[in-house]
């Protein structure tokens, strides 16, 4: 069984995603690309808790990562809204340009 | 046989019927409460849709005390709290307080919001804020009565997102809309870190619900994984302390306090911090092997900072809503003492919580009706106001009494019971140093009302509208007097927190 | 046999798109590196028998979301962030070392999951009916309130990005 034998490697590719998506979130500047990179980390997650669904056989990690995704999606709508309306105001999304208050 | 649909066969097996049969009309009754809250959200926004946009202000505070009434026979009548849902949330007892007490900050400042969006002819909006803090409330209910850290992790983030939303409700303001990218960025960043959390809980037991992971003993779990164990609860306190403001992960909450609409703030401070400070206290009660574990101690120190770096920043500040945020990271760190201190602490935390609702949304709709311009926040330019406007300057001095923590206020009361129960819990230095930040506090909670008594009124700065308008002077006026009411005799309320406290069973551990 | 060779292949793959995406200066090549990754790890989870899953990771990560993205980049017709930035600073080191600190922490921590035991011989939990059994059933008020959230969401996007009068 190939859980069995890589448990630890599944387990290290997530955190590793989701390290990536950190240091993304914490390094980028442009707003999209910085929420692309939050977006990477929910997956990582998402791994995570489907190969602890197939260890354990237990569909509650499955249906947590159908929840997570539903709620990712979500976000992606609102957080994209999000962006499209100050970049009207401010024709910028460079999150180190937010003049009016500091980072 | 040979023909017969082979998902019909696997079904039978599993017996569907029997689990059909399980359903309960009782859960539907058990979690009336939220549904109805659901309910209203959804005839709101057909209203608005309609537009009728008038009466929807009317109907959300019909809506919410429909709620709050409907949690009522649980509450008058101490019950057990107890499961539902298949196990899903709870109900009853304490939980139903605990919606009633996360209803109030929504309904409260419904009435502030209507009259600010009038003022600043945004009516239009009305529709979607008030079904968004409809939807909202349902998630802190879910949030805060959650014993499965799914439901809680679904609850926290409706909350957030209808609190993304609502911090860039004015979109045709730019500090709306970088309070709203700021919040919403840093809020997905911060439960990503919580998921891990929770993904690692579930891992190391087998099960993400919260009852269960009780009974297995975290004692258990804990000697199983040495290594991994404090860093999976730790994440998951990262996610919590992130939404509460707690000292390191505050960075989002002056900008977004700032930035946001006024007496949206007061909406935002209050019910999202109250339900994350429930269910930050009820999991990490139910995960650590016993109260003043490590982490606990770790979480008393975050409160410490909190209320050290929270006052001493307050006091440099001269825009009013960036104090009020930074005096809010303080407050966090006098509830977070109380989670941290064990029982007694936790229910400590949950009344400083009450008082502190009623606190800050008077403080923020009182800033609200003088506010037109951004430069009548900075409280430099109210000289003198204390005196031209007698009904502003002493409700302010209320709130600034009771947020500074002085007798005969409720904010006193709330700091009494939570410094009480940290010496009980053993946190007698914290207790210490908690009762001189507060001090500290009192120093620029006292400027304001110095500038605005005492020093001589400048006319060409001060804000142009000087008077409350009759439509939330008498919501004002309530609010402040409950502060007093609550000041001068707390015992009914706490005697009666005690009662539903004990008859809470799953508390029994801590 | 297969499965391992496809475990190694999505593995490095995965990790080297995610590496892409942070490293890339065109938002446009980002989003399609992640689109790219999130089918690595669709493939990742057939491996481990999450058939639901897999699919919906595809329809709804690599289909709906970053085409949702993509809409957006091209829409803001964003160019890439400044060049003339430093491509490594003080701050970006800082960062690196953190988040390499965060993975050493955790790769260790991760050690102690060889505590849990063998893992289950049967894998029916990815099955389709399975899922819609317990979504019916046992998650049936969380499956209720994330039609919630999707709501919210409409709301405010429709609140917030509608063209105002």
């Amino acid at each position: 069984m190939l859980v069995q034998e890589y448990l630890y490697g599944y387990l290290a590719i997530s955190i590793a995603l989701f390290v990536i998506g950190m240091i993304g979130v914490l390094t980028r500047k442009n707003a999209i690309i910085v929420f692309m990179c939050v977006e990477l980390m929910l997956n990582a997650v998402n791994l995570f808790l489907v190969t602890f669904s197939r260890y354990y056989n237990d569909p509650a990690g499955s249906m947590f990562v159908f929840f997570v995704m539903c709620v990712a999606a979500a976000e992606a709508v609102v957080g994209l809204a999000i962006i499209i309306a100050l970049f009207r105001n401010k024709q910028d999304i460079d999150i180190n340009n937010f003049n009016l208050f500091k980072w | 046989m040979q023909n017969q649909n082979p998902i019909l066969i696997s079904l039978s097996e599993l017996k569907i019927k029997k689990i059909i049969m399980e359903f309960n009309s009782q859960f539907i009754l058990d979690t009336l409460p939220a549904l109805s809250l659901l309910g209203f959200g959804l005839i709101v926004m057909l209203l608005d849709a309609f537009k009728n946009e008038k009466i929807t202000s009317v109907v959300t505070i019909l809506g919410i005390l429909i709620s709050m009434l409907l949690a009522v026979p649980g509450v008058v009548i101490p019950e057990e709290i107890r499961l539902t849902f298949y196990n899903q949330i709870y109900t009853g007892g304490l939980a139903g307080l605990i919606h009633i007490l996360l209803c109030l900050s929504g309904l409260l400042s419904v009435p502030f919001i209507t009259d600010y969006l009038q003022k600043n002819n945004q009516t239009h909006l009305q529709g979607e804020i008030f079904s968004l803090i409809l939807f909202s409330s349902v998630g802190m209910n879910l949030l805060a009565t959650a014993n499965d850290l799914m439901m809680t992790f679904i609850g926290l983030e409706i909350m957030s997102v209808s609190l993304y939303i609502l911090a860039g409700s004015f979109k045709k303001d730019l500090r709306s809309n970088e309070a709203s990218l700021k919040y919403f960025l840093l809020g997905a960043f911060a439960s990503a870190f919580l998921l891990l959390g929770i993904s690692m809980v579930y891992g190391m037991t087998g099960t993400t619900m919260l009852d269960r992971i009780t009974t297995i003993d975290p004692n258990l779990i804990k000697d199983k994984f040495p290594v991994l164990f404090y860093p999976a609860i730790a994440l998951i306190a990262i996610g919590f302390l992130f939404k509460l403001s707690a000292f390191p992960f505050h960075v989002w909450t002056p900008d977004v306090y700032t930035g946001a609409p006024t007496p949206l703030v007061g909406f935002m401070a209050t019910g999202s911090k109250m339900a994350s400070v429930i269910a930050f206290g009820f999991i990490l009660n139910s995960l650590l092997p016993q109260s003043g574990d490590k982490l606990s101690q770790v979480i008393a120190i975050l409160a410490l900072l909190s209320m050290i770096y929270g006052n001493i920043v307050a006091a440099q500040q001269q825009n009013i809503k960036r104090l009020l945020a930074y005096s809010s990271i303080s407050h966090t760190g006098y509830m977070l003492l109380g989670v941290a201190g064990g029982p007694e602490g936790y229910k400590a935390a949950i009344f400083y919580m009450l008082i502190y609702t009623f606190m800050t949304i008077a403080a923020f709709a009182l800033i609200s009706s003088i506010e037109n311009k951004e430069e009548d926040l900075n409280y430099q330019n109210w000289s003198g106001l204390g005196v031209k406007n007698i009904a502003f300057g002493l409700i302010m001095s209320i709130l600034m009494f009771s947020l500074a923590g002085f007798p005969p206020f409720a904010g006193f009361i709330g700091k009494y019971f939570v410094f009480l129960s940290a010496v009980k819990g053993g946190f007698v230095v914290h207790a210490v140093i908690g009762i001189l930040t507060s001090v500290v506090g009192a120093y620029y909670y006292l400027k304001v009302l110095v500038t605005m008594f005492f020093e001589k009124p400048k006319d060409n700065i001060q804000p142009k509208t000087l008077k409350i308008r009759k439509n939330i002077l008498i919501p004002i006026m309530v609010l402040a007097l409950i502060i007093v009411i609550i000041g001068i005799i707390p015992a009914p309320i706490s005697s009666y927190l005690d009662i539903l406290y004990g008859k809470a069973g799953f508390l029994a551990k801590l | 046999m297969v499965e391992t060779v496809l475990f190694w292949v999505l593995a490095v793959l995965s990790i080297a798109t995610a590496l892409a995406v942070i490293t890339n200066r065109n938002p446009m090549y980002s989003v399609l590196l992640l689109v790219v990754n999130f089918f690595c790890i669709g493939g990742l989870y057939l491996t481990l028998n999450a058939e639901f899953i897999a699919v919906i990771q595809i329809i709804v990560y690599a289909g709906a979301i970053m085409v949702l993205f993509l809409f957006v980049v091209m829409l803001l017709n964003l160019g890439s962030e400044k060049s003339l930035e430093p491509a490594f600073d003080a701050k970006k080191g800082l960062a690196f070392l953190l988040g390499l600190a965060f993975l050493a922490e955790m790769l260790v921590a991760m050690k102690d999951f060889s505590a849990i035991g063998s893992a289950k011989e049967t894998f029916e939990y990815g099955k389709v009916e399975k899922i819609g059994l317990q979504l019916m059933t046992q998650y049936v008020y969380p499956f209720e309130m994330i039609s919630v959230i999707l709501l919210v969401a409409l709301i405010g996007a429709l609140m917030i990005a509608k063209k105002y009068n």
